[in-house]
């Protein structure tokens, strides 16, 4: 039995192109994020998939939309696999915060335990436990047949990075050492008692080299 | 400022299709082998890289001039980027070592204990094994690292060489390097940055699937 997970990263997002940051904060797509979004699509259409979900956040619900949801199966909308919470920090320009917040921004992922979170934010232990719950009852949920499954979860950068961190064993103050890009895809292979990544960050539906006209 | 180091797995050996541990053996490419390494060849085809080196073993050096010849630049071979010394498991398959050596279930194809639990008999130590790896490159990095210019190095190497950098830039434990997977002509990211290592791509092999390579 096995089951391998795609996480993808979704779109790029209206604060995405404005450098925001943005966690809970429900922006959309922009055309561009539309445009990736169906790249990935295409690439994608030939993987067959036995269920797909993703974070109820517009941008990853219209990630979702566009790259599986001409194919008939129901997308499971999952508050639980949101961003993470922000709080006061939310739609501030990244760069800003990080100079106005220096210590504070430091300290909530060098701490991950969090006394020192985003005021009226999430700590990255608090995140980690939401979404490693998340996974984990859809890993569970997919596992009573006995079958080999493909599943598919739209849903955030900080979010993927979690779940990478916790099946190679990285420890959550070392989470932002791996970059997610729009669009991007990622693969972790579960089996019974072993998790192998097979993929981090692959984006080249985005690349050129590969249209040959 | 900012070094790209693209990490390369060479493309399918021999012994990669009859199943053998390789080690330091001086296998070649199969026929498949050369074309997965045309393919990526294809796909770097308007990269610049400001430097190359690869591996002194044949299935790296082959690779490599497949990838990189055409840009005319110089492949610098260095044999401390090659695989790790399996010692007395070389040339022998899964199979074979589990029945020669009397392993029991702590011993898995995926190499899980390898390093831990289970010490190849003749063969290298991980961690002498990653100091020599981790040394070399940050003797190369920093030899790159010229201020207010970008710089793109490329390292056609193995298996086992990859997952001990990725390791590293991740600060994760090098006893579950096993748990990353690498594919022949695994394309690997990594950017060296004034004060951060940021992984930005792990075994991308989108230059061999079927969605990219249609007519």
């Amino acid at each position: 039995m096995s089951i391998k997970l795609i996480l993808i990263r979704h779109g790029e997002s209206e604060d995405n192109a404005q450098k925001r940051i943005s966690g809970f904060s429900d922006v959309n797509l922009t055309e561009k994020g539309i445009w990736q979004a169906k790249r990935l699509a295409y690439r994608l259409r030939n993987l067959p998939v036995d269920a797909v979900y993703c974070s109820d956040l517009k941008r990853a619900m219209h990630t979702a939309n566009i790259v599986f949801g001409d194919r008939g199966i129901e997308l499971f909308k999952k508050p639980n696999l949101r961003e993470v919470n922000f709080g006061d920090w939310e739609r501030k320009i990244m760069e800003e915060i990080k100079l106005l917040e220096k210590e504070k921004f430091t300290s909530w992922f060098i701490n991950p335990e969090g006394e020192s979170t985003p005021p009226q934010g999430e700590s990255l232990a608090a995140f980690n436990h939401r979404i490693m719950t998340g996974v984990n009852t859809i890993l569970q949920n997919n596992n009573h047949d006995g079958k080999d499954k493909t599943i598919a979860i739209v849903c955030h950068g900080g979010a993927i990075r979690i779940v990478l961190c916790n099946a190679l064993k990285i420890e959550l103050k070392n989470v932002w050492h791996m970059k997610q890009k729009s669009t991007a895809l990622n693969i972790i292979e579960y089996y019974e008692s072993e998790v192998f990544v097979s993929l981090v960050n692959d984006a080249s539906h985005l690349e050129n080299w590969w249209e040959k006209n | 400022m900012t070094i790209k180091l693209f990490l390369i797995r060479h493309a399918e050996s021999i012994d990669n299709i009859q199943g053998r541990f390789s080690g330091l053996r001086n296998v070649e490419l199969t026929d498949k082998g050369v074309e997965q390494a045309e393919k990526l060849s294809f796909r770097l085809k308007h990269k610049t890289m400001d430097t190359v080196y690869c591996s002194d073993l044949k299935r790296a050096k082959q690779t490599a001039e497949i990838v990189f010849a055409k840009k005319g630049i110089e492949i610098k071979t260095n044999s401390k980027f090659r695989e790790l010394d399996l010692g007395a498991w070389e040339g022998h398959t899964y199979e074979e070592v589990k029945a020669k050596f009397g392993y029991g279930d702590e011993f898995n194809p995926w190499m899980g204990n390898v390093g831990s639990k289970i010490i190849i008999p003749q063969g290298e130590k991980i961690k002498s094994f990653n100091d020599k790896v981790m040394n070399e490159l940050s003797i190369i990095l920093e030899q790159y690292r010229v201020k207010d210019e970008d710089k793109n190095i490329a390292i056609v190497c193995h298996g086992v060489v990859i997952r001990a950098i990725l390791s590293n830039a991740l600060k994760m434990d090098l006893n579950n390097m096993w748990y990353i997977e690498q594919d022949s002509t695994a394309l690997n990211i990594i950017s060296y940055l004034n004060n951060a290592i940021i992984v930005n791509l792990i075994n991308d092999t989108a230059h061999l699937e079927e969605w990219c390579n249609m007519d």
